[in-house]
């Protein structure tokens, strides 16, 4: 038995130890509302400026597929072009995000075929990890300190009453029951 | 009138005079404060609006999954201890609890639906796999909700108990929809850390209603031999167990589709999955 449990301790280290970056989901409309695009950023969605981040789209079903045989992906950070290309639904590139700050992300659909619609998706994109750009300011909201402070004293006197009433809590829960 | 412990006079029907002394009030009060207390403190952690609401959404969504699963685990373990105090008092607690993981799982609903996807007439454009998951945990929902909204004393005796017993076995198809939902679209679920303390949590639960199912099968049919409770524990354990670990090879996630992609482009995330 100890053997098996020693034989497991590395793959389990091993599984828990390997970074595996995971990322959510954000929905971008394009600038008609007609179609959407789920958009991807690596890491957490939450990107480190000076490191590599993949930026996925996944575009929805339109009436015209957007393949790489239809249409023609352009992507622009801040103005500037980067590498992009279609593969199935998505639109992926590989950018690094020079420092923190806001970047605002264009991604241009061009149909190979003029009858066919172009699609223009906008999106602002906050890197807040990584290299600090100068002059970069970060603001909290007001209501959040108040809520904080507020909810973790209520939580502290519910958590007196409670202490202070602990053989009722008990008693009536065996009452009720 | 009902004399308690403390030898103070106490009235089992007086609810709102009781409150205090309810432990499903300090539950409730106490998830809501936690539920607010977390939400200012990402707030302030995180500067991004997209990614405060990103966060938010998953947090109080695994908020809501550990919930019911305390609710869920509480049911078998309360057979197997019976007798405990202890057992008697979280049996009595879960119904807040329950209650609890059906408001986590409305705000992670509502944060997601409005504050991450933009309301519901964003659905038309989201991806079908997307859609389809989205819905399972929109039902899971629903049926988080019709059993907290049934679970009063008053609504009990209404539908008397056996009726209200077979619509709270709902939440067994509303925890089938919750794993096929996190499976499809679980941002964390792709960790193989986190795929491996689901397993074993769902394997744990899996083992515990295997036994009160058998026992109750056994009661049933006259047959409560030690061999025979355990021979069909052990099959109903396996059988929900092999079910559980065939999901990832029946339906791909909707993160693995994306990964896979694109073969030769920018590297998309490999992963070591536990499947």
């Amino acid at each position: 038995m100890k053997k098996i449990l020693l034989g497991l301790l590395p793959l389990l280290l091993f599984t828990f130890i390997m970074p595996t970056p995971a990322s959510a989901h954000v929905l971008i409309k394009d600038d008609s509302h007609m179609l959407g695009a789920v958009l991807h950023v690596s890491p957490d969605d939450d990107p480190i400026a000076g490191h590599p981040s993949d930026l996925i789209f996944d575009v929805s079903d339109s009436s015209v597929p957007i393949t790489k045989n239809n249409y023609q992906a352009q992507l622009l950070v801040n103005g500037a072009q980067v590498d992009a290309s279609i593969s199935g639904s998505f639109v992926i590139a590989r950018y690094t995000f020079q420092s923190q700050g806001i970047f605002d992300l264009e991604l241009l659909l061009t149909p190979q075929n003029p009858i066919n619609p172009a699609w223009h998706f906008h999106y602002v994109q906050r890197v807040s990890r990584g290299i600090t750009a100068q002059g970069a300011i970060s603001q909290s909201p007001a209501w959040a300190p108040p809520l904080l402070i507020g909810s973790i004293t209520m939580l502290l006197c519910l958590l007196l009453l409670a202490l202070g009433r602990r053989r009722r809590i008990a008693a009536y829960s065996h009452i009720k029951k | 009138m009902v004399e308690n412990r403390a030898g103070k006079q106490m009235q089992p029907h007086a609810t709102l005079r009781n409150l205090c002394n309810n432990s499903r009030f300090y539950v409730l009060a106490g998830t809501l404060l936690i539920a607010l207390g977390l939400a200012a403190a990402l707030r302030l952690a995180i500067d991004d609006s997209q990614l405060y609401v990103i966060r938010l959404e998953q947090l109080y969504g695994f908020m809501a999954i550990a919930y019911w699963y305390a609710a869920l685990l509480i049911s078998p373990l309360s057979k197997l201890w019976s007798t405990s105090r202890a057992m008697a008092f979280l049996t009595f607690t879960r119904r807040g609890i329950g209650v609890s993981a059906a408001g986590l799982a409305c705000a992670h609903l509502v944060v997601a639906l409005w504050g991450q996807l933009g309301g519901l007439g964003s659905l038309g454009l989201l991806p079908s796999q997307f859609i389809w998951a989205l819905l399972l945990g929109i039902f899971a929902t629903l049926v988080l909700l019709v059993m907290a909204a049934t679970s009063f004393d008053k609504v009990v005796k209404f539908m008397t108990y056996r009726r209200w017993k077979l619509l709270h076995r709902l939440g067994y198809l509303g925890g089938i929809a919750v794993i096929l939902h996190v499976w499809l679209i679980g941002t964390h679920i792709e960790y193989s850390a986190v795929q491996i303390a689901a397993f074993v949590a769902l394997i744990i639960l899996f083992g515990l209603e295997a036994w009160r199912l058998a026992k109750a099968l056994s009661g049933r049919y006259s047959l409560m031999q030690k061999d025979v409770l355990v021979t069909v524990t052990v099959c109903i354990w396996i059988m929900l167990s092999g079910a559980l670990y065939l999901v990832p090879s029946l339906i791909a996630p909707y993160h693995g589709e994306r990964r896979t992609a694109q073969p030769g482009q920018p590297s998309l995330h490999i992963h070591g999955g536990t499947r």
